[in-house]
Order: structure tokens, then C-alpha cells, then sequence
């Protein structure tokens, strides 16, 4: 039987006192598009680094294209293909000039790297751009040449860690498709770090939660969706009725969390009840001043895992940093 | 994003040469992007020989110096100056790397990762060198002439040996401590070295505790060694094998110091 292409068992890194993952049990199957999906300073990028062998468990273990990451960690280099976060690419550099580079780095020959480099560039709609230097690029610009020069030695394992991040709707439409195309015609395996819900839902056969270092839910969106049970009845009401409109809607459905001011219930029966609610809080003297009522989403699917909600907390200000950076600045 | 045909299967076998040509390639290609680096390390040498040439003139007179020509004297001394600060530079580099997040791709290469470190030392070298031809020019113009031939291979081996270790200590205090902040250090250490030797003067003419410090600093050793061709008796096998050992110590001991800093840095 041969191996899962990433596999980590009880995989752990502490920084000094603080924690950053926490016993992850992780597999992912040939060919599946793995989505990591969590706030900022889960652990996401600390997995991805551990799993890329730029980093050493302190506890568990982990093979990736079949080889440990720590006993093996030159072999499963050379299985891999890894697009970091802030795409780190030398800027005084020209794109031909990287991707030469990367291809010498990967040992291939200076025709089969220069051959497969413009294949590359072209792929990613660079080639008018490729003898420019990188400074000049866009910052989707810049993640497409980062794809490229990762996959210059057709990796088996391709690991992109919050890819979109930053990029504008277009350029994240893009590298979607590329990365969809890649996985199709290659059946190369992708493990893709990401706290956009959206990204997470629309590019990932399976994903997992992760948050506060552990893994806190996996399996298949539809699945963890489904999992969730009813849909998310959200109501604003004014301040002073707010007590009322809490205890009427609890009458129909557990509370969920939301947002500052908004209040959440999973409704049982789902829309068919839709108009008993309307009228038990017509009934109750409560106006509501906006209504709607979803399908389970990944964010409720997060909120019901953790108690928070997802959304909104990618761009908040507040968000920790990542374990190994909060490890490396309180150093 | 267009279709473009794909040659399957890709296969490669990173070399330790062709790996660190490659990142050695991309040291000179910065440099020759942004030569601005280059005259940080041709400045502080020049200045002072300029200003040494100048002021000093009359040190030449004292009993037992071994040249009546000051700029003969000093010469060496401002080539091993920008070649470790040619060298530190690799530490420079790789600081910059580290902090935005280059070098976590170098380090994802398949092949041995040593190739990381000699690529450094090698585009350091050619930055040394550069340095080095820049300084001796300018020695010649303001009046340095070898005393012998044999003088100038020891003096490139002397070069090219402070260019390595300042290379190699500057990277392994980097791949130790990982944070540019330390950048500083570099040039702080390699200066005092320098000059608690027989930068100024020849160890007889030295007084107190620089005695001492001169004696037991190996960079007199290689300074002598430089000075071989400058410097009346000339080349006496006396005179360069103390140098040799020191360079080659000095290389081996430094290296190792920064080949065991990059084994280390993954945490």
C-alpha cells in the first residue's frame, strides 16, 4: 500500500512556553486539494513550515511524499513545490533570472531549466513581464511567479501557503484556476493554507479547522457544513428590545455566535418557520430592522467548533501573530 | 494564464557546484545591480590611506621600520580592510535574505544546503576582490611600489584568506541569531581585529598592552604575510609561514564556526 502523500501524526512545535500546534493528526489523500483554514496565529503556517522541513516537530511526525520531514528532509525537498506566504522573491532580480535560479537549485540541466522556465512563465501569463525585474511586478504579478518557480521541477506535493492574501478579486480568481488546472492534469496533491472562507469552499476537495493550535474539525466542506444542522437565523434589533428578542428566539433554536449588536439562532424546521418567528416577535412588540437566514456556511461550521466567528477576524487588526513569529518576537 | 505544453517527467540532480554557482551568480548579480554596496567597502580603506599616506609620512624615519615608503606600508593593511569588509558583506546579504524571506527558498533546495554558505563566500570573494583591485590602484597612485614580485600571489592568498573569514563570521553570527539588527557587530568585530595588530606599526615599535594584543592576534600573521612584497627584507620564509598557518586556521576555524550556524538554523 503506498503512503498518503502528506501524513502527520501527533505532529507538535512549541516555541519556549508558548504552543503554536498542538498534536495534529493530518491526511491527505493523492491528488486531493487539502485546505488548512484559520484565523491568523492558528498554526496554519507553522504546520506548512514543519511539513516543508523548514522547521522541526518538538513532538510527532510527518511524511510527505512518503518521507520523513525530519530523517529524510533532502528527498521530500525534492518532492515538493512550496509558494510561502508574502511570496519572498528577490526584487532586483528579473523573473527569467529567478526561475533560472530555482531550476539550478533543483539540479536540472541549463536547457531542460530554461525550456521549462518560459513553459512556466507563459503558463502563468508572465512572459511579457519575465525579463523585467521583480520590483516592478504587481502583487499578483509576484504570486504567479512564485507558483512558477515552485513548480519548476513538477513537484509532487505542492504546498501554497495563504496564496491570495492581499491579491485583488481578479488575480485570486486567477491563481484559483491555475491552481484547479494544476491538480486536474497533473493530479498534483495541493496543500493550501488560507483564512478566506471563500477560497477554502471553492478550491478544497477536503479541509481542516484549525484553530489555537489544534485541529479543531476535518472532512469535506459539504459534509462539516451539513454537520452543522440548521440554518443561521441573524436578526438586528434595537438595543432597548434586544433582552425580548434573545428570549423569543431562543423558543426556536439554539443561539450561534455573531457579530457586535446582531443576534444568531439556528432554526430549527428552518425557513418553513421563517413566519411563525416573524410573528411570535411581532407578537413580543420586538421591530426588526434587518433579517436573514443562511445555510450553513464554513464560518458557522468555524463558529460552532470554536465559539467565534471567522469572518471579519482576517482583516481585524487585533489578530495574533503567528506562533513562530510571536516566538521569534518575544525573543 | 495560457496553456503552454509541459515535458513530463522533470528530473534533476542538484550538485554541490552547480548550487552554489548559482547562488554565488546571484551574489555578483546583485552586486552588479547595486554597486552602491561596493562603496561602502572601498571607502573606509581608501580614506585612511589617503589620510595615513598623508599624515604619516615622517613613521617611516623611526629606527627599524622596515620601509622608507609610507603608502608600501599602509597598502597592505587597507587591501585586507576591504577585503573583510567585502567579505562581512555576505552577512549583510543574507541578513537582508532571511528578513524577506529569500532564504527560507534557498533553503527549500533539495541539494546539500553547504552550497547556501559557499555561494555566499564566493560572491563575497568577488566583492573582495573588486575592492581589493579598486585600493591597490589607488595605493599605486598615491605612491606604492612592490618591493619583489613574490610578494603579490602571498598577497592574494592574504586577501583572499580575510575575505573568507570575515564572510564566515559575519554568516555565522547570522545564521545564529537571524535578525539584521546584529549587522553592526559584523563590522565592529572585524575592526578591532584589524587594527589590535600591526596595523600601524611594526610589532618593536609597539608599546603596552597592544604588544600583547599585536602578539597574540593572528591578523598580524596575515598582515605580515601581505607585506611581503612591500616591506625590506622581503620574502623570507620566516616571515610567511606564520601567515599561511594563521590564513588556513583562521579559514578553518571560521568556517566551521559558520558551516555549523547554517546546520543549525532550522530551529
Amino acid at each position: 500500500m503506498t503512503m498518503a502523500p502528506i501524513r502527520a501524526v501527533g505532529l507538535s512545535r512549541s516555541f519556549d512556553d508558548l504552543v503554536a500546534v498542538d498534536q495534529i493528526d493530518l491526511t491527505v489523500d493523492k491528488g486531493e486539494i487539502f485546505g488548512f483554514l484559520g484565523p491568523n496565529g492558528a498554526g496554519k503556517s507553522t504546520t506548512v513550515r514543519m511539513l516543508t522541513t523548514l522547521l522541526k516537530p518538538t513532538a510527532g511526525q510527518a511524511w510527505v511524499a512518503g518521507h520523513d520531514v525530519v530523517a529524510e528532509a533532502a528527498t521530500v525537498r525534492s518532492k515538493i513545490g512550496v509558494a510561502l506566504q508574502d511570496a519572498a522573491i528577490d526584487p532586483i532580480m528579473t523573473g527569467t533570472e529567478l526561475i533560472s535560479l530555482q531550476a539550478t537549485l533543483h539540479g536540472l540541466s541549463r536547457s531542460v531549466g530554461r525550456e521549462r522556465g518560459s513553459e512556466l512563465i507563459e503558463r502563468v501569463g508572465l512572459t511579457g513581464a519575465a525579463d523585467r525585474r521583480v520590483g516592478t511586478y504587481s502583487g499578483g504579478m509576484r504570486r504567479r511567479l512564485d507558483l512558477a518557480m515552485s513548480l519548476i521541477h513538477e513537484p509532487e506535493v505542492l504546498f501554497l501557503d495563504e496564496p491570495t492574501t492581499g491579491l485583488d478579486p481578479t488575480s485570486r480568481q486567477a491563481l484559483w484556476e491555475e491552481v484547479r488546472r494544476l491538480n486536474s492534469e497533473f493530479g498534483t496533491t495541493v496543500l493550501l493554507t488560507t483564512q478566506y472562507l471563500e477560497e477554502a469552499d471553492q478550491l478544497a476537495d477536503r479541509i481542516a479547522i484549525i484553530d489555537n493550535a489544534r485541529i479543531v474539525r476535518q472532512g469535506k466542506p459539504e459534509e462539516l457544513k451539513k454537520g452543522v444542522g440548521d440554518p443561521t437565523l441573524r436578526i438586528d434589533v434595537h438595543p432597548d428590545v434586544r433582552d425580548t428578542a434573545e428570549r423569543v428566539l431562543t423558543e426556536f433554536g439554539p443561539p450561534r455566535p455573531a457579530r457586535k449588536g446582531r443576534l444568531a439562532i439556528g432554526l430549527a424546521g428552518g425557513a418553513t418557520q421563517l413566519t411563525t418567528v416573524v410573528r411570535a416577535l411581532d407578537e413580543a412588540k420586538v421591530v426588526v430592522q434587518h433579517m436573514e437566514l443562511d445555510e450553513p456556511s464554513l464560518d458557522d461550521v468555524f463558529a460552532e467548533a470554536t465559539g467565534r466567528r471567522l469572518e471579519g477576524e482576517a482583516a481585524s487588526p487585533e489578530a495574533e501573530p503567528d506562533g513562530e513569529a510571536a516566538a521569534r518576537a518575544a525573543q | 494564464m495560457t496553456e503552454a505544453t509541459v515535458t513530463r517527467p522533470i528530473t534533476g540532480e542538484p550538485t554541490l557546484w552547480r548550487s552554489t554557482g548559482a547562488v554565488a551568480w546571484r551574489g555578483v548579480l546583485r552586486l552588479l545591480r547595486f554597486p552602491a554596496v561596493l562603496i561602502q567597502s572601498f571607502f573606509f580603506p581608501a580614506f585612511f590611506l589617503i589620510v595615513y599616506v598623508g599624515l604619516y609620512r615622517a613613521v617611516t624615519e623611526l629606527p627599524g621600520f622596515p620601509t622608507d615608503n609610507v603608502a608600501n606600508w599602509y597598502l597592505p593593511f587597507m587591501l585586507l580592510q576591504g577585503a573583510a569588509f567585502g567579505g562581512v558583506g555576505a552577512g549583510f546579504s543574507t541578513a537582508v535574505d532571511i528578513d524577506n524571506g529569500f532564504f527560507d527558498r534557498l533553503m527549500l533546495m533539495p541539494g546539500n544546503r553547504r552550497s547556501i554558505l559557499l555561494g555566499a563566500i564566493g560572491s563575497a570573494l568577488v566583492r573582495s576582490y573588486g575592492v581589493a583591485i579598486a585600493v591597490l590602484l589607488l595605493g599605486g597612485a598615491v605612491g606604492a611600489r612592490p618591493e619583489n614580485w613574490v610578494g603579490m600571489p602571498l598577497l592574494f592568498i592574504a586577501v583572499t584568506s580575510v575575505s573568507i573569514i570575515g564572510s564566515c563570521f559575519s554568516l555565522g553570527l547570522i545564521y545564529r541569531v537571524k535578525d539584521q539588527r546584529i549587522a553592526p557587530l559584523f563590522s565592529i568585530g572585524i575592526f578591532m581585529v584589524l587594527f589590535v595588530s600591526t596595523a600601524q606599526v611594526p610589532l618593536d615599535l609597539t608599546t603596552g598592552w597592544l604588544t600583547t594584543a599585536a602578539k597574540l592576534n593572528p591578523t598580524t600573521q596575515i598582515l605580515e604575510l601581505s607585506r611581503t612584497g612591500f616591506v625590506d627584507p622581503g620574502a623570507q620564509w620566516g616571515q610567511i609561514w606564520p601567515g599561511l598557518i594563521a590564513a588556513g586556521v583562521g579559514m578553518a576555524l571560521l568556517g566551521a564556526f559558520a558551516d555549523r550556524g547554517l546546520r543549525n538554523f532550522v530551529p
